[in-house]
């Protein structure tokens, strides 16, 4: 890819955020005018807890550069208990891409309550950041196996 | 088929397989004749040559078909949905694991269920190797039964050796790079033809409507591409966090040698590690992943602890 390209690549980053907490947080980001990088493409859900980890491997699947998965910080969840309950399968989840090698790069968690509207900037920038580092992300449809197993796609 | 294994030893040097049969026999048809069970699931011999297949003994004349050998691989688990009343199952120390997850579930009523706890020493596949849920296996014994069957066909388990594993087996090695992961996981995935045999082996998938069928909100295509069986894959993989029981049944039916048990292993080692649960032991814990405890770490969150 030539240089000036990757320079302004921008990332499709698929963006998980519950209701109450980052979603809130972002919406402070917005009000408070703080710049943040145009990449991420928001779904609000109700709570973390709400987040099927098959949402995430359908996003890494079909394409996404990466996937942010944000809720409130344990203990301060609206339905008390989604946010524990995420906390394990997202560690999971993260553990899992790690060993197949898959994505685990590309997937982040975080916690942003509703008044960290400058740490949800700061989190969107850092995410950006490591992705477009890693560069665009090759839909899985597309990658080769050759007959000894060797991945064609060396990302 | 990954690493072929050939084994160094008979599974069962100290296994009498035909004492056990007999008492297993004994006891099918004792249950059956004093009404305490409506139906004993078993093995029985396959017409057609292959592993001994399921049988359904309703009556004393029909348990005269069980069999019990080094070729019963099956696990007999996911055949309890079938049937409403008492029922009794011949079971492995893999299948007692299976059946402690689906009473912890809530799938099975204890008091519904005897169990014909079996000593075993590890089972050969079909292709005449260890089966492989058996390497590495350590417990030998069953997790819970009713009637137990020890090695020599006594009642007393006599702690038979675990099942010799070879050197070939190679374990999920965590100081492997990225690239090995990857091309590890494409490798196997490479032969995968999405026919969900190791869904339907397997005990802990027992859905009512599992994501690969469901036609609205439809995750998951039916292309055979590697876009797809990554989604399957990891799908199932998450699914199965912290309930694998790792009986190897999903390897054991695989039509295309698919390889992924080191996946399952690494995953509960890692739940066993950071949660400290482990599925099949003790049926009135909720599994790893329906629990939860205000003192888990951030593992894998930005800015928390790395992998």
């Amino acid at each position: 890819m030539p240089d000036k390209l990757q320079e302004n690549w921008c990332p499709t980053i698929i963006a998980f955020l519950c209701n109450w907490c980052s979603y809130a947080g972002a919406d402070l980001a917005g009000t408070s005018r703080l710049q943040y990088p145009p990449s991420i493409r928001i779904i609000r859900v109700p709570c973390s807890g709400r987040i099927n980890p098959q949402y995430i491997i359908k996003a890494l699947v079909d394409g996404a550069d990466g996937v942010l998965v944000s809720g409130c910080h344990p203990g301060d969840c609206h339905y008390l208990t989604g946010n524990m309950y995420a906390r394990r399968r997202f560690s999971v989840l993260k553990h899992l891409l790690s060993v197949c090698g898959f994505g685990e790069d590309r997937v982040h968690f975080t916690w942003v309550s509703a008044s960290e509207g400058g740490r949800f900037a700061d989190v969107v920038e850092e995410v950006t950041e490591k992705i477009r580092k890693l560069g665009p992300a090759l839909p899985p449809r597309d990658i080769a196996v050759d007959v000894k197993g060797v991945s064609i796609d060396g990302r | 088929m990954g690493d072929k294994l050939k084994q160094n030893d008979s599974p069962g040097v100290v296994q009498d397989f035909e004492e056990q049969e007999r008492c297993i026999r004994l006891i099918a048809k004792e249950l059956l004749s004093s009404d305490t069970v409506d139906v004993v699931i078993g093995f029985q011999e396959d017409d057609i040559g292959g592993s001994p297949i399921p049988l359904f003994a309703r009556s004393p004349e029909q348990a005269e078909k069980l069999v019990w050998n080094e070729n019963c691989w099956r696990n007999l688990a996911p055949y309890f949905k079938r049937f409403d009343g008492k029922v009794a199952v011949v079971a492995k120390p893999c299948d007692t694991r299976s059946i402690v997850n689906l009473i912890a579930e809530n799938q099975l009523e204890r008091e519904n269920i005897t169990i014909i706890g079996i000593e075993c020493g590890g089972v050969l596949n079909r292709d005449g190797v260890l089966a492989h849920g058996c390497l590495g296996c350590t417990s030998t014994v069953p997790a819970i039964w009713d009637y137990p069957v020890a090695a020599d066909g006594g009642k007393e388990f006599i702690g038979l050796p675990s099942p010799p594993s070879t050197d070939t087996f190679v374990d999920f090695n965590a100081d492997s790079s990225r690239e090995d992961r990857r091309n590890r996981f494409l490798r196997e995935i490479d032969k995968c033809i999405l026919c969900y045999s190791c869904r339907q082996a397997c005990p802990g998938c027992y859905c009512e409507s599992c994501f690969v069928d469901r036609k609205m909100t439809n995750w998951h295509q039916r292309d055979v591409d590697t876009g797809n069986k990554i989604a399957f894959h990891l799908t199932r993989a998450m699914h199965l966090a912290g309930r694998c029981v790792t009986c190897g049944a999903c390897e054991n039916v695989c039509p295309s040698g698919v390889s992924l048990k080191y996946i399952y292993d690494e995953i509960n080692r890692f739940i066993e590690d950071q949660y400290d649960f482990r599925a099949g032991i003790n049926a009135d814990l909720p599994s790893a992943m329906n629990s939860f405890d205000q003192t888990d770490r951030d593992t894998g969150f930005l800015g928390g602890e790395g992998i």
